[in-house]
């Protein structure tokens, strides 16, 4: 056992303990008041005369009790004494590891089950289900490829600039690991030993059609894993839009650019 | 028969039943501290892991992005713990012989989930949100701290419903702009005060009478 191991167990005693005296002090303060209470509304509700009738104790430490047979005065207190001690002891012993209401008996994300044989509580889904609203039976959107099979070279939505702007961001976020931010291949995770990609900047992979890089994108290729649980659907069609961005920047000429914004360049050709 | 007590007793009855005001309000202070404290709420201490995992190494050295693993967060109320595949995507061909990433290969092989130790637990009656807070420009740094600058993850914060209340009370002391959601170490680029009122109106962001309403959090 290694120190750390030893305080921190220690830790969680003393934290235990920490949370038992706050608890045993508002216990305190209940079991006084309840007692109290039924002291008070015993002299209430019966006057010393009817306890005397009943044959009861009447006096400082009477207390309402079912069985009137006893009139010493003394045993009152050592059964009170008892009782409160022992709910005492309970109080002490309970609070300790009640934290039913910060850990309540149902399933949030990723808590354990132990009902299930891989102990997950999350389910997959069933082979052979569909959730509703999930038949992805929009061929073009889901798999990139027209009627024939064949890669689409059109993008199932329109695409505007908010699209590429959304790809932009998910590029930067999924791809650029590798693929860097200018898609040349020299990320960082590239650079840390991982296979190294084509370049987007060739002419056989702007050769590609836009069915063929979203295929890419949800299956996988080669080296690289497939991003169909990362990445929704529609974030990969805008990262196609931004790869299409990312290749046009990187093998343009100064005439591609408009006239009236030509002087920003400052002279670059 | 003399008498048992002393005079001073008096005196020493009086001082103790002055004393005892004293006495209270320093138990309720002690009382409130150690609640307060990170050893009761245990912020900052970093926990063990199956697997060493370092976010410093893959956020502050690689520069991955929180949403690369932590798809869900702006999505869902849970900002999901990644599933072994994520690690794999990677850790196929990097770090590959590594003994300490053996039950990461384990876990892809066999199929079984990886024993992760939950590090930020919020009590289960309150409701929070990712997904909400992530879209209303509170970044994932303001709550989860430096995250990159974490070799073994910890709490960053007391997770207290009145740490929580600080920025409820005052969001535009807290949101940054969307695109910053992630980042680590960010500056407002101008005055916070002002930044973060232009936001507040701009996000549509509650007022402070609805966001420290008992129903937002206690539902």
């Amino acid at each position: 056992m290694r120190l750390k191991h030893i305080i921190f167990g220690h830790r969680l005693v003393a934290r235990a303990l920490v949370r038992a005296a706050s608890t045993l002090v508002s216990t305190l303060g209940l079991i006084s008041h309840c007692l109290r209470l039924r002291r008070s509304v015993g002299r209430a509700i019966l006057p010393a005369a009817a306890f005397r009738r009943l044959g009861c104790l009447v006096g400082q430490d009477a207390i309402l009790r079912p069985d009137c047979q006893s009139v010493q005065p003394d045993p009152v207190r050592p059964v009170r004494l008892s009782a409160a001690i022992a709910l005492l002891l309970a109080a002490l012993t309970l609070t300790a590891c009640r934290q039913d209401m910060h850990d309540q008996p149902r399933f949030i994300p990723l808590r354990p089950s132990g009902f299930f044989e891989d102990g997950r509580s999350e389910r997959p889904l069933i082979e052979g289900t569909v959730a509703r609203g999930h038949l992805n039976d929009d061929l073009a959107l889901y798999t990139g490829r027209g009627p024939d099979g064949k890669p689409l070279d059109t993008f199932p939505f329109p695409v505007t600039k908010d699209v590429v702007a959304r790809g932009q961001e998910r590029f930067n976020v999924y791809c650029s690991p590798c693929h860097d931010r200018t898609g040349n291949g020299d990320g960082m995770v590239v650079r840390r030993g991982y296979r190294h990609p084509p370049s987007y900047h060739t002419d056989q992979i702007r050769d590609l059609a836009n069915g063929y890089i979203f295929d890419v994108i949800t299956n996988g290729f080669g080296a690289m894993p497939d991003y169909a649980a990362q990445i929704p659907v529609r974030d990969r069609w805008a990262i196609v839009a931004y790869v299409r961005a990312l290749q046009l920047s990187e093998n343009a000429s100064v005439n591609d650019v408009p006239a009236e914004d030509r002087s920003k360049l400052g002279g670059a050709k | 028969m003399s008498q048992i007590f002393h005079r001073s007793t008096n005196t020493f009855a009086r001082i103790t039943i002055f004393g005892a005001v004293f006495v209270l309000a320093f138990v309720t202070w002690a009382f409130t501290e150690l609640d307060r404290s990170t050893y009761n709420t245990r912020a900052t201490e970093a926990r063990e892991q199956p697997v060493p995992f370092s976010h410093a190494h893959h956020v502050g050295g690689i520069g991955l992005d929180c949403r690369y693993c932590h798809t869900t967060v702006e999505t869902s109320s849970f900002a999901n713990i990644p599933p072994t595949k994520t690690c794999m995507n990677c850790h196929s061909q990097i770090w590959l012989t590594s003994p300490t990433l053996e039950p990461v290969r384990a876990s892809f092989r066999e199929n079984k989930s990886l024993d992760w130790i939950r590090v930020n637990d919020l009590p289960d009656f309150v409701y929070f949100n990712h997904s909400i807070h992530i879209n209303k420009g509170v970044g994932c740094e303001t709550c989860h701290g430096r995250v990159d600058k974490m070799p073994l993850t910890w709490q960053e914060n007391s997770l207290q419903m009145e740490w929580c209340l600080n920025c409820h009370r005052h969001p535009e002391k807290f949101v940054r702009p969307r695109e910053f959601i992630t980042t680590m170490g960010y500056q407002p680029a101008g005055g916070q005060e002002e930044i973060g009122q232009r936001l507040v109106h701009e996000y549509n962001i509650q007022d402070a009478r609805l966001l420290t309403s008992c129903s937002t959090c206690h539902r």
